[in-house]
């Protein structure tokens, strides 16, 4: 046995499928950007692909992070060299840049590539799930330029499966991996849903801005800006249609807050354990979750002592962060056994169809005998006699097929299929039919190299 | 029939103890999916095979199977295993599983152990339908507060993690801890229902029957219906939330335990 990418190894000239790509591993940011498609441009560009002597489907996706040609050519060698071209001329990137700083897969490999970026292990993320759906938007997008058929439509149905099953079978994409979405999640554990809440952000920084936003999306939406001055936190307070206070006044409103985001450039404590204290006290027991993400320290580290007050800070955070990259790795383990495990399947389906012409030729041949044999035997009776004979030889030649049909399919799933075709074929006198397969194979094949010449 | 009740006798608590195994798995595992099925499919059976125990129970004693503390305990695990059961359906709730499975498999298995086939009902008490309804509206209750303490359990457990920042995967499988209070007191606001419920026709059947009024023993089951109303109360006026409302609940379900294992009420023998 090969490996699991030989495995799903084929022929030059047959049908094969490969990726060809550049992405946040491979290729600077600047190289990225200018190998970018736009919604626009892609379906020219998947057009003009399909030019390309021996490509015969294609798919692109392009995201900030990657820009990826999937596609199915009965060359895929040749193939590349041309796709790097049509690429390169259309992005005035050179050649060689595409090829030192990409990369391209063919066959099991091009397939186990598809869905690892599925299953968001080669993202930059790891386990953000943002690239499941934008899979499926280039996916759509081809189909709907009909740049998609037969291959490419088995193999993105099956990436789309293994995204799911990835998605709802591993924890690859829990937790928060950013110190900002961190806080979210942190909050979300203390108080349950975030609409509703009040927001109170003292510091009118940058920080401060970045983790109100970030409050916003998760669901709050009653935000109190507190600050020395109330010029510098106007437009704060009017992005977020929320309320200014001057930090004097921090004493009365934080028993309104259910979530405090403390983010200031004082060189002292800000919020002292006793207004923790008094504010929890009128809060009828209700939690007071604190963030101090300040360096100094705004919140008195005491304050998390008090019932009912959970104080979180920056370091705590990127504790949280760490445990859930933790987690994720773990998980990626599982998603890997899941993709192996597809990717096989899908092997399994390239192979199979290599006996897909001998069934073809079999049924035919069988199909002709039963045809002449009724017509003989039908011939000068009734209309209802042909017809039952008809019938007869259609039942007679599906039980007679039905058992070599499917143990052919079953050794070409296991990859003998090569070695099953040929001894039905001596077996079945099938010879002729294969002979002109061939021929027929051969001389495509030429006819696209002249057309590359 | 005998034979069967025995059969049954192993059969029960062994599979409540396989299916807590497979919950606590579902919890402290990333793989949830590989355990998700098994387990609910786990306490399915458990529970159809603690009705079935229960049916033939009854058939044997020839009275409703709730005269005594073993058969009590059975009935209210039985309660406990349901409320999993149903709440799984109706929300996400399988990861809390491990919490209501194993004190139910707990119940089961004490249950079992205070089985007493031999002992006859008085007459009085075995001809009496409102006894019945008595005792399963009570039943209810507990249940309800079984399931109170268990999320107010939860509840302290969450809030320590918080409090020393362990962000372990106990941490992040938990609900939030604003959920756990509200369920808990959900919860608590049933079982106190149900208990009014229960006295009400416990009243009614004693000055029904011409019996004893009420004695020390009576008063002990309202002193726990007075925490938990109380604290249900003190919560809508007072905000007595969090932690504290948390130790109530799960102070006034210790003292109903004790007051039914000591026998200062209801299952007295």
């Amino acid at each position: 046995m090969g490996s699991p990418a030989e495995a799903g190894a084929r022929p030059e000239g047959h049908s094969q499928a490969f990726v060809l790509g550049a992405n946040h591993l491979t290729a600077s940011v600047a190289l990225r950007d200018r190998l970018l498609f736009s919604e626009n441009e892609l379906p020219d560009f998947c057009r003009a692909l399909l030019q390309v002597p021996g490509i015969r489907e294609v798919v692109v996706l392009s995201t900030c992070n990657r820009s990826e040609i999937y596609g199915i050519s009965t060359q895929p060698a040749q193939s590349r060299a041309l796709i790097e071209k049509i690429w390169g001329a259309g992005k005035q990137v050179s050649e060689d840049e595409i090829r030192n700083h990409g990369y391209f897969h063919t066959q099991g490999d091009a397939v186990r590539h598809l869905f690892r970026v599925i299953g968001s292990l080669d993202s930059m993320v790891l386990g953000e799930m943002q690239i499941f759906g934008q899979i499926k938007d280039a996916y759509r997008a081809a189909v709907d330029a009909s740049c998609v058929d037969f291959y490419l439509n088995h193999l993105f149905q099956a990436g789309i499966h293994v995204g799911k099953r990835i998605r709802s079978e591993t924890s690859i994409h829990e937790g928060a991996v950013s110190i900002s979405f961190a806080a979210v999640e942190l909050a979300k554990k203390v108080l349950g849903e975030l609409k509703g809440k009040t927001v109170g952000v003292v510091g009118a920084g940058e920080m401060g801005e970045l983790a109100a936003q970030h409050l916003h999306k998760a669901g709050a939406a009653k935000f109190v800006f507190f600050n020395r001055t109330l010029a510098t936190a106007q437009k704060l307070a009017a992005d977020f249609g929320g309320e200014l206070c001057l930090l004097a006044d921090l004493d009365k409103r934080l028993v309104h807050c259910d979530i405090v985001v403390s983010a200031t450039g004082a060189p002292d404590i800000v919020i002292s354990k006793a207004q923790v204290q008094e504010a929890a006290r009128h809060r009828g027991g209700r939690p007071l979750f604190l963030i101090d993400i300040a360096a100094p320290r705004d919140i008195d580290p005491g304050a998390g002592e008090v019932s009912n007050a959970y104080l979180f800070t920056i370091d705590d955070l990127k504790n949280v962060v760490n445990e859930n990259v933790t987690l994720r790795k773990e998980s990626s383990r599982q998603a890997l056994a899941i993709i192996e495990e597809e990717a096989g399947k899908v092997d399994g389906w390239f192979q199979a169809l290599d006996i897909v012409p001998t069934l073809r030729s079999l049924r035919d041949k069988y199909q002709d005998i039963a045809e002449k044999e009724i017509s003989k035997w039908a011939a000068g009776q009734p209309e209802e006699t042909r017809q039952r004979l008809e019938s007869l030889g259609r039942s007679l030649l599906n039980k007679f097929l039905h058992h070599p049909t499917t143990r052919l399919k079953l050794l070409g799933e296991q990859g003998d299929g090569k070695r099953a075709s040929y001894f039905t074929g001596l077996l079945f006198a099938l010879e002729e039919e294969h002979g002109r397969e061939e021929r027929q194979l051969e001389a495509n094949g030429r006819k696209e190299e002249d057309a590359q010449g | 029939m005998d034979a069967l009740l025995i059969s049954l006798k192993i059969l029960v608590p062994l599979a409540y103890l396989v299916t807590t195994i497979i919950y606590a798995r579902l919890f402290f595992t990333t793989e949830e999916s590989r355990f998700a099925g098994k387990a609910q499919t786990g306490l399915a059976v458990s529970l159809a095979l603690h009705i079935a125990f229960l049916i033939v129970l009854g058939m044997q004693l020839r009275r409703c199977p709730l005269g005594t503390v073993g058969e009590g305990l059975l009935f209210l695990a039985w309660i406990v295993g349901t409320i999993q059961f149903l709440s799984e359906w109706l929300a996400d709730t399988r990861r809390l599983g491990l919490f209501t499975v194993l004190p139910t498999a707990l119940c089961v298995v004490v249950g079992v152990f205070f089985l007493r086939p031999d002992y006859a009902l008085p007459e009085n008490l075995r001809s009496s339908s409102l006894l019945v309804f008595h005792i399963v509206a009570s039943l209810a209750s507990y249940a309800c507060f079984a399931m109170a303490s268990i999320l107010a359990s939860l509840y302290l457990v969450l809030h320590g993690k918080l409090k020393h920042k362990n962000f372990d995967i106990t941490f992040r499988k938990l609900p939030p801890l604003e959920k756990l209070d509200k369920l808990s007191a959900n919860w608590s606001f049933l079982g106190s229902a149900n208990m009014v419920v229960a006295s009400a026709i416990g009243i009614w059947w004693v000055r029904k029957t011409n019996m004893a009024g009420m004695g020390l023993n009576e008063l002990a089951i309202y002193l726990v219906l007075a925490v938990f109303l109380g604290a249900g109360v003190s919560r809508r006026l007072f905000g007595l939330r969090g932690k504290r409302h948390a130790i109530v609940l799960i102070a006034g379900f210790g003292v109903l335990l004790l007051i039914n294992l000591i026998g200062t009420h209801g299952f007295s023998r």
